[in-house]
């Protein structure tokens, strides 16, 4: 999940530069093709991601050129030229649209993984079975499901993401509390938590892509809950734990304005002792001086529930252009595949390899903070799976459910009768 | 491949120089011909000689119509500018909100009114109009009231005022975008420097956390856009308020009026010109309010403070409804549309008038 990027993410990817030193000399070694060029000469790459213009000095735009620099040495005439997309955070999916619909879309395109099934449903994206033998077998459970549309492969997840529980080590030890694991601890430890200095915890609520509704889905799906049945008592009771985290004021209201990167901020500046977060920001909490932070897996209602993290990640794409482009990008995605190089982006995108050789690669030089997302991504949710185009749509209205819900405007099992109303609709396809 | 290179005479079309240079001898013997003082050539010259001498039907139309097709051919740049950058657009969005169309905006299936009507059965977009309404009055309502009383205050002149009236208009400069973020950090509930203030003057003893609800957001926003306003007004207020002659206060005072009474029938009457037109482009610009809105609160919370333009927006880059978004965006167009009408009117009166 890399929604609107903060500056405090942008810190973060620098901080992980030195990671990434040792990952790219790891690529420049193992990087030897698995396919071999084809005899195709003079064939002009173009590619597209977010990190181009956001993350432009950042460890994955970096550990990128790297890649491609590897393939274009390993595949002589095939050149790539990395296209930037101006204020990405801000108009990525926008421009996207615009090129799609002028036909003028990149060779290879990475989208937001939500985002893959609205462009593939306008069969924008090739079915890479077509190419040839895909490396999706390679790929966990989940991601072979993610990686999917209408049962063909239009695109490459190589690396992941989930949420978890961010504590203040220092905070924690003072009020003498261990890290909660079930709701009841969490909502009982946040109140204690809440001092006239700092909240008890921080999460993002607004209702925009990318943050409530994912904030809220681990807390949801764990419990039972479905985003398309939101009247069922499980469903109910999580948001009624998120309601009783604000009414017993261990939470800054704030949450309705904000996206990840503001309780990042206000964690990072001591302002809350616990936050709801992705390991995508922990370059940013490192480089925050005395500040000890531990990570665990989200509470959860009952003991024994498994906790299922909703999946976060780029998938990396081949729009449809002709035979010989789409031959020579889905030879690159192939090679991006490798374990090797799959550990070295993960790295670098301070995210979790996909592929699943690449793990043990990867957890040589990651932090022992990533087990517990390993742990619910074991359990992991592809947001798109059942609702496949719908989802920004089901997320817009079960996000504005969940603030009425916080905001007081409605109890939590009426918030959840109205948008369950509006889900039903939108299934009904009006 | 090499460009050719234009014959002589298409040449001289493009440049009246070379014209004068290369066709020296037959445009002599014409009438309009560049003048040998060494003036540069008018342009109306240029075009003649440009022209090959037509049939003298022709030739004779032309010359009676010269002054026409000589204004025709001035106005088509602006009229193609006009017909690719707004009305192609206008076209666009219209064939857009009567089709179903998604994420990517190439033509889909028409629809009819579709959109329009499940757009208007929608309580969000209600809500969104009533909010628009509310916004707009309230933002016309304060930004004239204090650029008014502003305006009024710089009237006289007194230490620094040129000063200080240059300085007002800073607001009016900053992008709306960057005001709203700082402003959105100023209302923060958490070390926002507005409830810390509060907080230090013990009016408060929590924040007030500005952004829980639908009454607060939509303070905060219409706060910030009079703040935005101000200026504006102030300033074409303040040039309405130079051109009251003294005289007449004068006059009216010495028919014994007090301050209110000359404010009232000789300020007010004598504004009334400035003000339609300032409360006008006032309406114009805040009915299509947008980034403002969403840097300080999205449209929240719960669609809070919607207004049409986020609306339009949320559909259409949010939840990739681009038809439906394109037919809330024409209906704000419309009421634009019926403001900007009024608008030309007040001024076409105006022109009449003075």
């Amino acid at each position: 999940m890399l929604h609107k990027n903060t500056s405090a993410h942008r810190a973060g990817r620098t901080r992980l530069l030195a990671t990434l030193v040792a990952a790219g000399s790891v690529v420049g070694i193992v990087g030897i093709p698995t396919v071999q060029a084809s005899a195709s000469s003079g064939i002009v790459l173009t590619e597209t991601s977010y990190y181009t213009s956001v993350d432009q000095n950042g460890p994955i735009y970096t550990a990128l050129n790297t890649v491609f620099s590897n393939f274009e040495k390993s595949h002589p005439g095939i050149t790539i030229k990395r296209e930037d997309i101006v204020n990405s955070g801000n108009n990525y999916l926008t421009e996207v649209a615009a090129e799609a619909a002028a036909g003028t879309l990149p060779d290879i395109l990475m989208l937001d993984n939500p985002t893959v099934p609205t462009l593939a449903s306008y069969g924008v994206l090739t079915p890479l079975g077509s190419l040839g033998k895909t490396a999706i077998p390679n790929l966990g459970t989940a991601q072979q499901a993610e990686a999917k549309f209408n049962g063909q492969v239009v695109g490459y997840p190589l690396y992941t993401n989930t949420i978890a529980l961010f504590y203040n080590k220092a905070m924690l030890a003072a009020a003498k509390i261990q890290p909660p694991t079930t709701w009841a601890q969490l909502l009982t430890d946040a109140k204690a938590l809440t001092t006239p200095q700092h909240d008890g915890i921080a999460f993002s609520a607004e209702a925009c892509s990318g943050c409530g509704v994912w904030t809220f889905l681990p807390f949801l799906l764990t419990n039972g809950g479905n985003l398309t049945h939101l009247t069922s008592p499980q469903s109910v009771q999580a948001l009624t734990l998120w309601t009783d985290l604000v009414k017993e004021g261990a939470v800054d209201k704030d949450f309705t304005n904000w996206n990840q990167g503001q309780p990042e901020a206000a964690f990072a500046a001591d302002k809350a002792a616990m936050m709801i977060n992705g390991p995508w920001f922990f370059g940013t909490l490192n480089s925050v001086k005395g500040l000890n932070y531990g990570v665990v897996k989200i509470p959860v209602n009952t003991p024994g529930q498994n906790v299922v993290g909703p999946i976060g990640g780029e998938v990396w794409t081949v729009p449809k252009t002709n035979p010989t482009i789409e031959k020579a990008a889905f030879e690159l995605l192939n090679y991006m595949a490798q374990p090797s190089v799959d550990a070295a982006l993960a790295t670098a995108a301070g995210d979790i390899p996909t592929v699943q050789a690449a793990i043990p690669i990867w957890q040589k030089t990651a932090s022992p903070l990533y087990s517990p997302f390993l742990a619910e991504l074991q359990h992991g949710f592809v947001r798109t799976s059942t609702l496949g185009v719908l989802y920004p749509r089901v997320e817009t209205a079960v996000g504005n459910a969940i603030v009425a819900s916080l905001i007081g405007k409605q109890t939590p099992a009426a918030a959840f009768a109205s948008a369950q109303t509006e889900v039903n609709s939108i299934l009904e396809g009006n | 491949m090499p460009r050719e290179e234009p014959p002589p005479e298409r040449q001289a079309t493009w440049s009246v120089r070379a014209t004068a240079s290369a066709n020296k001898a037959p445009v002599e013997a014409r009438p309009g011909a560049l003048p040998d003082d060494g003036r540069m050539p008018s342009l109306s010259g240029a075009l003649r000689q440009a022209t090959p001498p037509p049939p003298k039907g022709a030739r004779q139309w032309l010359q009676s119509h010269r002054r026409q097709a000589l204004l025709v051919a001035f106005v088509l740049p602006a009229l193609a500018y006009v017909v690719i950058f707004f009305a192609y657009p206008l076209i666009y969005g219209v064939t857009m909100s009567l089709e179903k169309i998604g994420f990517i905006a190439q033509s889909g299936p028409f629809i009819g009114l579709h959109n329009y009507k499940e757009e208007i059965s929608d309580p969000v977009t209600g809500k969104a109009l009533v909010d628009t309404g509310i916004f707009l009055l309230a933002s016309i309502f304060f930004q004239f009231t204090i650029g008014l009383g502003i305006a009024s205050y710089f009237n006289r002149r007194f230490f620094l005022s040129g000063l200080l009236r240059s300085l007002i208009i800073i607001p009016w400069l900053f992008p709306p975008i960057a005001s709203g973020t700082i402003f959105a950090i100023m209302f923060a509930g958490q070390g926002g420097i507005i409830d810390e203030t509060l907080r230090s003057l013990h009016l408060i003893s929590s924040p007030i956390f500005w952004f829980d609800s639908s009454f607060k957001a939509m303070f905060v926003i219409i706060f910030v856009n009079v703040w935005i306003g101000i200026p504006f007004n102030a300033v074409l207020l303040y040039s309405g308020l130079q051109d009251i002659p003294g005289e007449l206060r004068e006059a009216a005072a010495l028919d014994g009026c007090g301050a209110w009474q000359k404010f009232r029938y000789v300020t007010v009457p004598l504004l009334r010109p400035v003000s339609l037109i300032v409360i006008m482009l006032g309406i114009i610009y805040t009915v299509k309010t947008f980034d403002l809105v969403i840097v300080l609160t999205n449209g929240g919370p719960d669609n809070g403070s919607q207004l049409m333009s986020t609306w339009a927006y949320t559909l259409a880059f949010q939840n990739f409804q681009t038809g439906a978004g394109a037919a809330v965006a024409n209906m704000l167009f419309v009421f634009c549309m019926i403001v900007a009408f009024f608008y030309i009117r007040a001024t076409r009166r105006e022109v009449a008038i003075g």
